[in-house]
């Protein structure tokens, strides 16, 4: 045999003679200790016995065992017999459509989390997504049900958000235009274009993994909901929010009814999604009458909970910290792919969000192993990992809020902030109706750094009041300096290749794209301005975004615009 | 029915064979000691007869790669206290002393024993896939996924 590297390397690492020593005494102990246990002396005195004495005593044991599962197979019959014969009958004499009706009914699906489950508030829709090129939803519906690999024209990364927000909207506004014209779809844009999505990280998403639908509910109101997306990976792959559906679930208000459109059912929706097992009866369902539509639905949002529900209680034994899981809400495959999604609960003024602080799913099952892969890898809880989030408010207004700080200021409060920093509200519209920045929740964010108790870098009280305290700064209505979120960052010491994590807080300089007028010596103020608070006192390790409008909305030249 | 003495004969003859095994696994000292006393231990506890010496050493093998796979399987889905899962799995004392041990963490686990007994153990494919209950293509296709990635790893110096 070859004396090559591997063989080298293995001869090193031989053990010594006082390894196989010391290992040898571990064995006989070991081995000793087997024999004086119970079970051992029980063993041996078992193979003192007279065979006959012996055979009596297995053939008591074994008629005993043998009563026991015919126990068991009885019982277990018996309780077939009652639940699928008894008792079906009793459920199966109230129509389904009768109870579908019925508000506020309260079904037991034998999961207790679902166990109150008003079906009344929502229809559902699926949208083709992404439509912003013909070209790509074109060759989305053909027949192949191939997605092309037809990128968006776009760039939108340099963008800030609360430009591109208003970008993407008129942006798919204009290509639902369009679309509906080529494809002759009957496409309800003008609730698209208020699509909830961080449009930012979801073009991302789009560009690489290439979701060709969503998956939305609509409350009566008008406001609509991602719950997910559907995939076009190992044929068609339905991902969820199920955070949302429990929030939904629990909080929903009641009063809604389900009216499912009759206008979305058209046949064109069948040539959107391609057809895999999980959608089929959807897509079926859409194009029957409605009566049937209701039921597919109502077994659909069944199936689909009950999915959610398995795999959240999956994933609340694989989470390394105890309490239910908050905030999640968009399971990926793979590591590293940003598929950053926010999702609005408006009524409930509630962010979920998901992203690349979620742990892959690999195999269609969470795995631990991936988690703590995902862990090393730099991913967090997700409450740590994403901060800034739209709200829109039930008044009709956007607000930037932190998942961890889901609590708003009240406006008294947003008033001293104004005037301690000289902001005029009129003068400063994106500061006062586009992202009113607010601190920290200090309960949630005590919560959050308990987390965080046992890292290197532990931020103390008094650091933690002068971050809540430094929150936002802002200058000549050009700025608004956010602390935005807590992360846990991976560090790795180059010499020993040691890695360790640390808090780190993410800033976010919010540039006001109404006043501003970008130049290097506003990065620099604004940098100046950083650095001359607190913050970098209170946490040495600070990763610095710096979100900027690169073009004005003006000046964007908006594919279809007239 | 082994006794002392003769489980005695057979660690002084496999020993060395079974604690290898740990480290073409990758394993850090501690770990392989481990290894090699709960596979001598397992052959206490198991009894099994052997047809001949190739037999006893197969089993010992097969039953050490066994223990490291399901080694590497705890740790990674063990509740880890919350200070631990800050801290870098493998610490810093790790005391494999050759990068191409260390990268063997990296490579799929099927992978690995076969590697090791072909280029450590001096085994064929043929004999490889008898000892693992493989077949032998798939041992040999084994073999060549793993020097493919051990060659794009460490280049000339691998062979």
């Amino acid at each position: 045999m070859k004396d090559n590297l591997y063989k080298r390397a293995i001869r090193d690492c031989a053990p010594e003679r006082h390894q196989k020593e010391a290992v040898w005494e571990r064995v006989l102990s070991e081995i000793n200790a087997e024999k004086t246990s119970p079970r051992e002396s029980e063993n041996n005195e078992e193979t003192i016995m007279s065979e006959p004495v012996l055979k009596k005593k297995h053939s008591w044991i074994y008629s005993g065992r043998l009563a026991a599962m015919a126990a068991a197979v009885c019982m277990i019959l018996f309780t077939t017999f009652y639940m699928f014969v008894l008792k079906q009958p009793e459920r199966s004499m109230i129509p389904s459509t009768e109870r579908a009706s019925a508000p506020g009914t309260v079904v037991s699906r034998g999961v207790d989390e679902l166990s109150v489950l008003n079906r009344d508030f929502i229809k559902f829709r699926l949208y083709p997504v992404f439509p912003e090129d013909p070209i790509y939803v074109r060759n989305a519906l053909d027949e192949t049900n191939q997605i092309p690999n037809i990128m968006p024209a776009y760039e939108f990364k340099s963008m800030s958000w609360t430009t591109s927000e208003e970008v993407m909207y008129r942006h798919l506004e204009n290509s639902f235009h369009r679309v509906e014209k080529e494809m002759g779809l009957e496409l309800n844009y003008e609730r698209m274009t208020r699509l909830p999505i961080q449009h930012k990280s979801f073009y991302q998403q789009e560009i690489e993994n290439k979701p060709n639908a969503v998956l939305s509910i609509e409350s009566k109101d008008g406001r609509m909901v991602i719950i997910g997306v559907l995939m076009p990976r190992d044929g068609v792959e339905l991902l969820f929010l199920p955070t949302y559906l429990k929030s939904l679930r629990l909080e929903m208000p009641t009063g809604y009814t389900l009216n499912p459109d009759p206008e979305a059912a058209g046949t064109d929706l069948e040539r959107v999604l391609p057809v895999n097992q999980k959608n089929t009866a959807l897509l079926k369902a859409l194009n029957q009458d409605p009566v049937k539509r209701t039921e597919a639905m109502e077994q659909f949002v069944h199936d689909l909970q009950m999915e959610v529900s398995q795999v959240a209680s999956q994933w609340s034994s694989y989470l390394p910290w105890e309490g239910e899981m908050k905030n999640f809400a968009f399971f990926h495959r793979g590591l590293g792919s940003p598929s950053e999604y926010v999702t609005l609960i408006p009524h409930l003024n509630l962010a979920v969000n998901a992203g690349s602080g979620s742990f892959p799913v690999i195999d269609g099952e969470p795995k631990k192993a991936n988690a703590l892969r995902a862990f090393n890898s730099g991913f967090r809880y997700m409450e740590f990992l994403h901060a800034t989030e739209l709200i829109e408010r039930s008044d009709g207004s956007i607000q930037l809020d932190y998942v961890v700080s889901n609590l708003f200021l009240p406006d008294t409060l947003q008033e001293t902030y104004r005037k301690e920093f000289n902001i005029s509200q009129k003068s400063n519209k994106w500061n006062t109706s586009r992202s009113r920045v607010i601190g920290f929740r200090v309960t949630d964010y005590a919560e959050s750094l308990k987390f965080l108790g046992n890292h290197p870098i532990i931020p103390s009280d008094e650091a933690l009041e002068q971050i809540k305290g430094s929150g936002i700064f802002s200058t000549k209505d050009q700025f608004a300096l956010t602390a935005s979120s807590l992360t846990m960052q991976k560090f790795e010491h180059e010499s020993s290749g040691h890695s360790y994590y640390l808090p780190a807080y993410h800033f976010v300089l919010h540039c006001n794209s109404e006043k501003f007028d970008w130049d290097d010596s506003l990065l620099v103020e604004g940098l100046e301005m950083y650095e001359e608070s607190s913050i970098p006192d209170v946490f040495p390790l600070i990763r610095m975004e710096i979100t900027v409008p690169a073009v004005s909305l003006e000046s964007m030249d908006l594919p279809g615009t007239p | 029915m082994i006794r002392i003495e003769e489980l005695e004969a057979i660690y002084e003859r496999y020993f060395e064979t079974v604690y290898c095994v740990a480290v073409g696994y990758g394993m850090q000292r501690t770990d392989c000691e481990d290894i090699a006393q709960e596979t001598f231990v397992r052959l206490m506890r198991a009894q099994p007869e052997f047809k001949n010496s190739r037999h006893e050493k197969a089993w010992l093998i097969v039953t050490a790669g066994n223990l490291c796979k399901n080694f590497f399987r705890k740790r990674d889905l063990q509740d880890l206290p919350l200070e631990d899962w800050a801290a870098p799995v493998y610490p810093e004392e790790y005391e494999v002393k050759h990068d191409i041990l260390r990268y063997m963490r990296s490579l799929p686990e099927r992978l690995r024993l076969p590697l090791h007994l072909y280029y450590y153990e001096g085994y064929d494919s043929r004999e490889i896939a008898e000892i693992l209950k493989l077949h032998p293509a798939s041992v040999r296709r084994q073999l060549s996924q793993a020097r493919k990635t051990l060659r794009k790893k460490f280049g000339e110096t691998w062979e």
